[in-house]
């Protein structure tokens, strides 16, 4: 019996050994790398430099900078993108309404369309002032111009309103689904003593949805936090590190400026923020006791 | 009287108002894919001169697309790129489904000390996007030599294949596991009953698995771009598309119309496959729940 035991973890070997190379290993690899000068300028023969690192991050502000940002990107988006799929999905949970099947189809296809293409073809639809948003969309709407390269609001417009554009039918889909299982007759019920539509979405939508609602928000707030994509190709963290996020800068630092040891400090910071949300995520969820 | 008639202009205009929020927002979801396919038949060479009659164009050009299947970009070619492309993210699926089943069976069959520990520790991972560990993956794999195919098929394939793990988990647990005891009592090894019986029953999740490893490799860009820049050849079609799109060098970047030509041939597949793959996942969900009951 207990030799079956080890012959079983044979099974489950690979991909613990996988995993730890290419997660516990860089991870600790690059604590070490964050305690030297490693760069272009230092490839071969870099040397310990202490704390000195991580001194540059806190002591200039560059933390308290990028924290703002990361919340500011990831409450922004979440806030706006879970409102407008609630909202659709409210909508399209109508039962006199006609033709859902065809708008659901038309609405999901942001979401079904690869997502780094269509923030490459985004970028192109933001340029100030030939992309087609500046020349076309916007003065159609009669709204001002948006130019990321010179304001922040508007970086944080642009990015959000593309996020929004990307994200909203994951929203919408999970939502729709949560409003149907809800029973009909907890409604009719409802009709019967009189209470008018938004006495029935107090009592009986909003609480139904408690738990979808918490669910949702908090697996996605670690992903729009770790969401690198759209602030990479959008706005780059510009203007200046305006629109930086902790993820964004740790790759722009290394691939951009060649800042090797700068950029595994802050990777280093940056995935103690993840775990800390990853515990957060199964500690509230529970999602691994229906996998284990 | 009144009540019934407040009832009714309530419900015209209920209804109305989310007509027309349903008409926009499916215009705004149709659009930037509207004007990426109408851009890539146009002869725009660039943002500047594509005109808005562009978008509503008399003549579809093909240009677009027989420039893009034959010129040589920087060096490199889309077709060559696109190549490199499906045999990164081909041999991603394989190895995916392969280490998704053999962890899922483990999980859902076997014995094994500690599971419960293993398993949260290995799915805490998933939380990882390549991009939080492209900084330490490059730096460790930069030691290693392995600033290659080989390196980018090894840092893909946990991600999926942890997700997978976990659903394959699920689905096999849905086998009876009588299955596998006659056939073993027929003589075949536990691995041999492995590939035979549950490969096959489990197809579903091997279908799932190879369409999340092969899209996730195939649109990867930070840790591909980030391995692979300084080899022209070596790129994939996402860094290839990025250059494109005038996103490396402005100066040298081929005309817009060719990006957008590029973003259709590589965009339209993986949006059927996406469809695909959100009706299995639908089943591989919904049979779960009847398993539960």
């Amino acid at each position: 019996m207990k030799k079956d035991k080890v012959i079983n973890f044979f099974y489950i070997l690979p991909i613990f050994v996988v995993t730890l190379f290419l997660f516990l290993f860089p991870l600790i690899y690059s604590l070490y790398i964050s305690f030297t000068n490693l760069s272009l300028l230092h490839f071969f023969k870099y040397s310990y430099v202490g704390l000195a690192n991580y001194i540059i991050i806190f002591k200039y502000g560059y933390f308290l900078v990028l924290l703002k940002n990361t919340l500011i990107w990831t409450i922004g988006s979440l806030v706006t993108m879970m409102g407008l799929g609630f909202a659709l999905a409210l909508i399209l949970n109508q039962s006199d309404l006609k033709g859902r099947s065809i708008f659901y189809a038309i609405l999901i296809l942001p979401w079904a369309f690869p997502g780094f293409i269509s923030l490459l073809i985004w970028q192109g639809l933001w340029v100030d002032p030939y992309g087609m948003m500046n020349r076309l969309i916007l003065p159609m709407l009669h709204l001002p111009r948006v130019n990321s390269l010179t304001s922040t609001a508007d970086a944080w417009i642009e990015l959000i309103v593309t996020n929004d554009w990307l994200s909203f039918p994951y929203f919408m889909t999970v939502f729709y689904s949560a409003l149907q299982s809800i029973p009909r007759e907890l409604y009719d019920i409802a009709e019967l003593d009189g209470a008018n539509v938004f006495t029935k979405f107090f009592t009986i939508t909003l609480p139904s949805l408690k738990k979808t609602i918490a669910f949702v928000f908090i697996t996605s707030f670690v992903f729009t936090w770790n969401n690198f994509y759209p602030i990479y190709v959008l706005t780059g963290g510009g203007p200046g590190i305006s629109t930086e996020t902790f993820i964004v800068y740790a790759y722009q630092e290394a691939f951009s400026y060649s800042n090797f040891s700068l950029a595994a400090a802050w990777s280093v910071i940056s995935t103690l923020f993840v775990i800390v949300l990853g515990i957060i995520v199964i500690r509230y969820t529970h999602i691994l006791d229906s996998f284990t | 009287m009144i009540q019934v008639k407040k009832h009714k202009i309530f419900k015209i205009l209920r209804l109305g108002i989310s007509y027309i929020v349903l008409i926009i927002m499916a215009i705004a979801s149709i659009f930037p894919l509207y004007y990426v396919f109408m851009t890539s038949f146009s002869n725009a060479p660039n943002l500047i001169s594509l005109a808005i009659s562009d978008l509503f164009p008399k003549h579809l050009y093909f240009t677009a697309y027989k420039e893009l299947l034959t010129t040589n970009l920087y060096g490199g070619s889309f077709p060559l790129w696109l190549r490199n492309s499906l045999i990164l993210a081909g041999s991603t699926a394989v190895i995916s489904v392969l280490l998704a089943l053999i962890t899922g069976y483990a999980l859902s069959r076997l014995d094994i000390p500690a599971k419960k520990t293993l398993a949260t520790f290995i799915y805490i991972v998933t939380f990882f996007p390549y991009t939080a560990t492209a900084v330490p993956l490059y730096l460790l794999f930069a030691k290693f030599h392995l600033l290659n195919y080989i390196g980018l098929i090894l840092a893909y394939t946990p991600g999926t294949s942890i997700f997978a793990a976990f659903i394959a988990k699920l689905s096999i647990d849905s086998i009876p596991a009588s299955y596998e005891e006659i056939a073993m009592i027929d003589g075949l090894s536990r691995f041999q009953a492995f590939l035979r019986i549950i490969m096959r029953l489990a197809l579903p999740v091997v279908a799932l698995t190879a369409i999340l490893g092969f899209s996730g490799a195939y649109l990867d860009f930070a840790l591909a771009y980030s391995f692979l820049l300084p080899n022209i050849r070596a790129w994939t079609a996402t860094i290839g598309l990025y250059y494109m799109a005038g996103l490396i060098n402005p100066a040298s970047a081929p005309a817009y119309n060719l990006f957008a030509a590029g973003a259709v041939i590589m965009g339209i597949p993986l949006m059927a496959l996406f469809i695909v793959s959100q009706k299995m996942m639908t089943r591989a969900y919904s049979n779960l729940a009847g398993v539960k009951q």
